[in-house]
């Protein structure tokens, strides 16, 4: 008898999580097994956010290509164009001109401070700290209204171009970006006393999402996720690029800064908010020693187009995304002004590898601080999409839009509205 | 590891005749390998000797057998694409239909 | 135990909104008697922060000023741009459009006579509320006035040279 009580409680259940959660702001789905409070089994299935965006990228010419590649996130909407003019010069043989590549560096770094604070702020919601997922948020602001000055809008900012760029930085964004790196030395300050020396953050996240060395490794994690299991690893150190190469850049890992690695989400938040100040440094370097000079290699959009008709070449272009390393390839064959195959491998590609094993033992309540962690972003990972009838039919989008109409309807007569 | 220009990047390519898509896997060596294999599995339709978990990555997993969206010679890239906007002259011929 | 985020989210608190509330402090019960109330002048809304120079909104077009190049059309990611045969001009539609501003860069513009340096015919305007019910409503299409159209109509020989 006892036996079978036994049973009866340690029964399995399933939990599925997503594709459309409140945990999780895009599609993916987790189906966990969960026995009492432990996750025994785990299976992530992603794909739900496919769009064959690579498909309409062979389809235009380069420079519509680069702003499509800027469309595939709106928050890594300058990693994507970046890693995609690297590619391309490479493929091409163009050099851009150092202000330029300057310009890239600072406007690559604002996006890593905007991307962390965001990281920040979404963490302390999922573990249920909404007032300082709002106070976070308050802090992006001023990264936001620089770059909106700089580039003219907040998000997507258009402002790479093979060869170069396509704004200059004026003196009056120079003080703004000074006033803003004063803005976030005191803010990275509060930062660490609000999230790393807090005892109830420290309880959510320490040995929450635990990922050992040899694990990261093995999975291909890449980014803060990596750094913070105590992987040196960064694109800027590595193969450094445009001006990351005159800049002395260290990968930011735990083991500097608090002595040991835990490899947790704790340890991730630490990795991010010292970035954030590294960023900082990094910009603050580039508007001391910006050079003088142009701003494109070829400034008549229509002679590059025409050199990119002609040349033969392929590239792969690697850039260190706020996420990790996102990866371009390119290629080119001389017969179209566009791109004959354009591959992209974002971060959370490879970093979504770690949720199955970390999962795996961890509490319910964990799951949103596991997935999180990461800082997965899916409309770079996935990146066409069917809706099937009863009979297997494909069903196109004028049809899927008369049944949602006549479902609406249908509700509308049921109510009586 | 952890040095500036401390990293290699290593890039192999494959010549397989269409007729016998096998390569064998890495996840043995590399774990983490799985997801581009099960990519290039669903994409291109190579198999992968002796990787396990052999379910679609991106896509459904309804999508029909011996369709391979990554195969450039049975579909250009004319047929992955579709072009739904309409002009607007179209849009007022019609406009002007309804309310005549 | 109190701790150094609980004094912060106390402060925060007590302070004012950091966002501004645009277009109104509440939302309002009825949404199109509040319209309709600001049209009369009745109530008041709250500005929108103003924008910075370089901001990309809604595309501005001058047909006189185009010279036909397709130029545009070439470089437009989105595929915005409609060439219009019969007058040799474009059509904007502001609702694919991606606010990149390429279209503005690329343009060559036209010298009018008595100019030293063509204009271009694109330039970006600050109007940024484009929110509409019909995405082919014409407050979201830019393109030549029917009147121009006409005109040229009439005189095609001049423009295809």
């Amino acid at each position: 008898m006892a036996n079978d009580k036994v049973s009866k409680i340690s029964k399995r259940y399933e939990i599925p999580i997503g594709p459309i959660h409140p945990a999780l702001k895009e599609p993916i789905r987790v189906e966990a097994e969960v026995k009492g409070e432990k996750v025994v089994k785990v299976d992530v299935k992603r794909g739900f956010a496919h769009r064959g965006i690579e498909y309409m990228g062979m389809k235009r010419n380069a420079i519509q290509t680069l702003y499509l590649s800027e469309r595939i996130c709106g928050i890594c909407s300058i990693s994507h164009p970046y890693a995609f003019v690297l590619a391309s010069e490479k493929a091409l043989g163009i050099e851009p001109p150092p202000r330029a590549q300057y310009i890239r560096t600072i406007i690559a770094e604002l996006e890593r401070i905007h991307s962390h604070i965001l990281w920040l702020g979404v963490v302390a919601h999922e573990i249920g700290f909404d007032p300082i997922l709002f106070w976070t948020w308050k802090l992006r602001e001023k990264v936001l209204d620089v770059l909106e000055a700089i580039t003219g809008n907040r998000i997507n900012y258009a402002m790479y171009m093979i060869g170069g760029v396509r704004r200059d930085i004026k003196e009056s964004h120079i003080l703004a970006l000074r006033d803003m790196i004063d803005y976030y030395r005191k803010a990275a300050d509060q930062m660490k006393d609000i999230f790393l020396s807090d005892p109830i953050y420290k309880a959510r996240t320490k040995d929450v999402a635990k990922l050992s060395q040899d694990l990261a490794l093995k999975l291909n994690i890449v980014g803060p996720t990596a750094r913070a299991a105590g992987l040196r690893v960064d694109i800027r150190q590595d193969i450094p690029y445009d001006a990351y190469a005159d800049i002395d850049v260290r990968a930011v890992v735990p083991q500097d800064i608090m002595g040991e690695v835990n490899g947790d989400a704790y340890d991730a938040t630490l990795v991010r908010i010292y970035e954030i100040e590294q960023s900082l440094d990094i910009i603050e370097y580039c508007i001391n020693n910006m050079p003088e000079g142009k701003l494109l290699a070829i400034p008549n959009y229509v002679a590059l187009l025409t050199t990119i008709r002609k040349t033969q070449g392929e590239g792969i272009g690697a850039h260190e995304a706020p996420r990790g390393e996102v990866i371009h390839y390119v290629k080119y064959d001389g017969t179209r002004d566009g791109p004959v195959v354009w591959k992209v491998i974002a971060p959370s590609y490879n970093n979504i590898n770690c949720w199955g094993p970390l999962l795996l033992g961890a509490e319910v309540a964990d799951i949103p601080v596991v997935i999180a962690f990461i800082d997965p972003c899916l409309c770079c990972n996935d990146r066409i999409a069917f809706v099937k009838d009863e009979n297997g039919r494909v069903l196109d989008y004028f049809e899927i839009h008369n049944m949602s109409v006549n479902k609406t309807m249908k509700i509308k007569r049921m109510l009586g509205v | 590891m952890g040095t500036p220009w401390g990293e290699v990047s290593v890039t192999l390519k494959f010549d397989v005749p269409k007729s016998d898509l096998v390569v064998p896997t890495i996840t043995d060596l590399m774990m983490g390998a799985e997801t581009n294999e099960r990519e290039i599995r669903e994409m291109l339709g190579v198999e992968f000797e002796g990787l396990k978990n052999k379910r679609h990555l991106f896509l459904p997993d309804d999508w029909p057998e011996g369709k391979y969206p990554w195969r450039k010679d049975e579909h250009g890239v004319e047929d992955m694409i579709k072009y739904t906007h309409k002009s607007v002259t179209e849009i007022r011929a019609k406009r002007g239909e309804n309310n005549g | 135990m109190p701790t150094k985020a609980m004094f912060l989210m106390i402060r925060q608190l007590l302070q004012r909104p950091f966002t501004n509330p645009f277009p109104v402090k509440y939302a309002p019960k009825n949404v199109t008697k509040t319209i309709e109330k600001v049209k009369l002048g009745q109530m008041s809304i709250n500005n929108p922060i103003p924008v910075p120079d370089g901001f990309r909104g809604k595309l501005k077009y001058d047909p006189e000023r185009c010279i036909g190049c397709r130029l545009c059309i070439t470089v437009c990611p989105a595929n915005a741009m409609e060439w219009i045969p019969e007058v040799r001009k474009i059509r904007h539609y502001v609702t694919r459009c991606m606010f990149c501003g390429l279209c503005v860069d690329v343009c060559p513009g036209k010298k009018l006579p008595g100019e030293t340096a063509p204009v271009k015919a694109l330039s970006m305007s600050k109007e940024f509320l484009l929110a509409d019910y019909d995405k082919y409503s014409d407050n979201l299409i830019v393109e030549p006035t029917s009147k121009e159209q006409s005109l040229n109509n009439q005189e095609p020989s001049s423009d295809q040279k």
